[in-house]
């Protein structure tokens, strides 16, 4: 995906996003993080087509995002986001089949393909025994592999991720994200994620983009991009960098104010 | 699946003996042997009367009813909220706004009256619409402009009566005709047979509106579709009927319970059910205290009411958001 002089603003006069330039590779794995309010939430949601910009373009595959049709534009992308509405009338594998809607005319049958991409689904994210259970009677942990499960039914190239760990607990949270994992180094798709935690966005992506103020400050190789300078000069703490016995480096929180 | 199939089963089974309850009860008593020998042409005395008078009144209370609890599920499903009845959002004023331009000022087209009615909640469509077009149809919106439109139709009926305009309300069901039964049939059996092929659509409304344009899912379009299916079957039953309150709030909220929240399924359960809750309503009505008739909407408000809150006391852990 690229970007080219993208700007947007929530209301007419105060711009909040000022992007120059920006590509999203392929077959990676890329975070987005920043403070909050840096805007990492509304790159997102522009890269998902949710939002429209001010000016400015967005490129998915070549082509500007809006000349796609809404169920063109489902089947190279989808997202997935924090907190979503559940209905309690949907079963897990009612909610994933959903997932199959831009690849489907209507409401027709089901056809043996779109059966065995949504059990291919469900078995990624570890659900096939809960397949005929309600979904909110999940755990949120499970909850979240869900629409994860919906969003890799859609088969698209690019998956999008606001934030998927929050509302977890730890075991959760990397359950979610090794689920990620496998989605891009079994399946070869791109990932885009916003993250908070930054010990997750180094074991966890390939490439980083750091957002502060609306703008992107630093981008590129996860473990080159993210110092412990930058890091102070960004979120405003102490971070100290350590490598553990599989030299993947990490960051240790230090009490001390800036 | 199976309690499914025996809350159709039950409802059907109550329909039947409601039917035959309403057929023969009344001020003028009939067998069910009469009944059929009328249906053959044998109409002679007090049966044809029956078949002049209590038929099309049956008719009219079965379709009206089937045609407002589905026009309250819609609604419901369009705006995402389980309060959502169509009199909240300006829907039953503007028709009966409709109907009083027809009396009033237009006497001779009177026989059009429910396609005025209908236009009037074809107005306070499009005005729904454009307004809150800027917000996808967001329910919230869709609500809010509902309120006030209901608000400024009222105030319009209220003026009109100040002003010496002869205001006649149709409300009730009697002295209805075989034409305005007719009319509601053809009306409203379109539209009932319509609202039961999206019941698929109206379970895609209820997710988060992220979730529906993640899938490509034309959201607007399918909003403003059901939307107009609801606001069409509630002004063709009210151009008849006039404003009957609580059907197409309670008829949904019951269904639910029973049959559980997948629209293919609450769907043509709901129309079912509000066929035969309206009946009853009416039936009741004008063989309780004969000589005398209590108007159907009297008697939804009676049950209407305290059903509602026994409903909310029992249930309200279901609707928790």
């Amino acid at each position: 995906m690229d970007i080219k002089q993208l700007t947007f603003s929530y209301n007419q006069k105060i711009p909040f996003l000022a992007i120059d330039q920006l590509m999203i590779p392929k077959g990676k794995v890329t975070a987005i993080i920043g403070p909050n309010g840096s805007g990492k939430s509304t790159l997102l949601h522009l890269l998902a087509g949710l939002l429209k910009p001010t000016s400015g373009a967005l490129l998915l595959d070549e082509q500007s995002l809006y000349t796609y049709t809404a169920k063109e534009r489902a089947k190279k992308l989808a997202v997935v986001h924090q907190q979503n509405d559940v209905p309690m009338n949907y079963t897990v594998r009612k909610l994933v089949e959903m997932g199959r809607y831009p690849h489907r005319k209507g409401m027709m049958r089901f056809t043996t393909e779109d059966d065995r991409i949504v059990d291919d689904a469900l078995r990624v994210t570890d659900l096939i025994d809960q397949q005929h259970q309600f979904v909110h009677q999940l755990s949120g942990g499970q909850r979240q592999r869900v629409w994860i499960a919906l969003a890799l039914a859609q088969q698209s190239e690019y998956i999008l991720l606001d934030e998927p760990t929050t509302y977890l607990d730890m075991h959760h949270q990397f359950e979610i994200l090794h689920v990620i994992e496998k989605m891009n180094r079994m399946e070869n798709r791109t990932i885009v994620m916003v993250l908070h935690d930054l010990n997750q966005a180094l074991q966890f992506s390939d490439e980083v983009i750091v957002m502060q103020g609306g703008e992107v400050v630093a981008k590129g190789n996860t473990e080159e991009i993210l110092t412990e300078t930058l890091i102070q000069r960004i979120f405003r703490i102490h971070v100290k960098s350590i490598q553990d016995s599989n030299c993947e480096k990490h960051f240790i929180h230090l009490k001390k104010k800036v | 699946m199976k309690k499914i199939i025996w809350m159709y089963s039950g409802m059907l089974i109550v329909l039947i003996v409601i039917l035959y309850l309403s057929l023969t009860l009344g001020s003028i008593p009939m067998t069910i042997s009469d009944f059929v020998k009328g249906i053959f042409g044998q109409r002679d005395g007090q049966i044809g009367v029956i078949f002049d008078l209590r038929l099309p009144r049956v008719l009219i209370a079965l379709f009206a009813g089937a045609a407002l609890g589905l026009a309250g599920a819609l609604l419901q499903a369009a705006i995402k909220n389980p309060l959502a009845d169509p009199g909240i959002i300006g829907i039953t004023t503007a028709a009966m706004l409709g109907n009083i331009v027809v009396i009033n000022f237009l006497p001779h087209l009177f026989f059009y009256a429910p396609i005025f009615a209908f236009a009037g909640g074809i107005i306070a469509f499009l005005i729904l619409y454009i307004v809150t077009k800027k917000y996808q149809m967001s329910p919230i919106y869709v609500l809010l402009v509902g309120i006030a439109l209901n608000a400024i139709f009222t105030a319009i009926i209220k003026v009109s009566g100040v002003t010496a305009i002869h205001f006649t309300e149709s409300t009730g069901l009697s002295m209805k005709t075989w034409d305005d039964a007719n009319g509601l049939m053809l009306f409203s059996g379109v539209g009932i047979i319509i609202a039961l092929f999206v019941g698929g659509w109206c379970n895609v409304l209820g997710l988060s509106e992220k979730t529906i344009r993640s899938i490509g899912f034309p959201l607007m379009r399918v909003r403003w579709v059901v939307l107009f299916i609801s606001i069409y079957l509630a002004s063709v039953a009210t151009a008849i009927v006039g404003s009957i309150a609580f059907i197409g709030l309670l008829v949904p909220h019951i269904s639910r319970l029973l049959v559980g929240s997948d629209y293919r399924f609450l769907l043509p359960f709901s129309a079912l059910f509000g066929a035969a809750l309206l009946l009853v309503a009416d039936t009741i009505g004008r063989t309780i205290i004969p000589p005398y008739e209590i108007t159907a909407s009297v008697i939804m408000a009676l049950i209407g009411g305290p059903f509602l809150i026994l409903l909310i006391r029992k249930f309200g852990a279901i609707y928790g958001h």
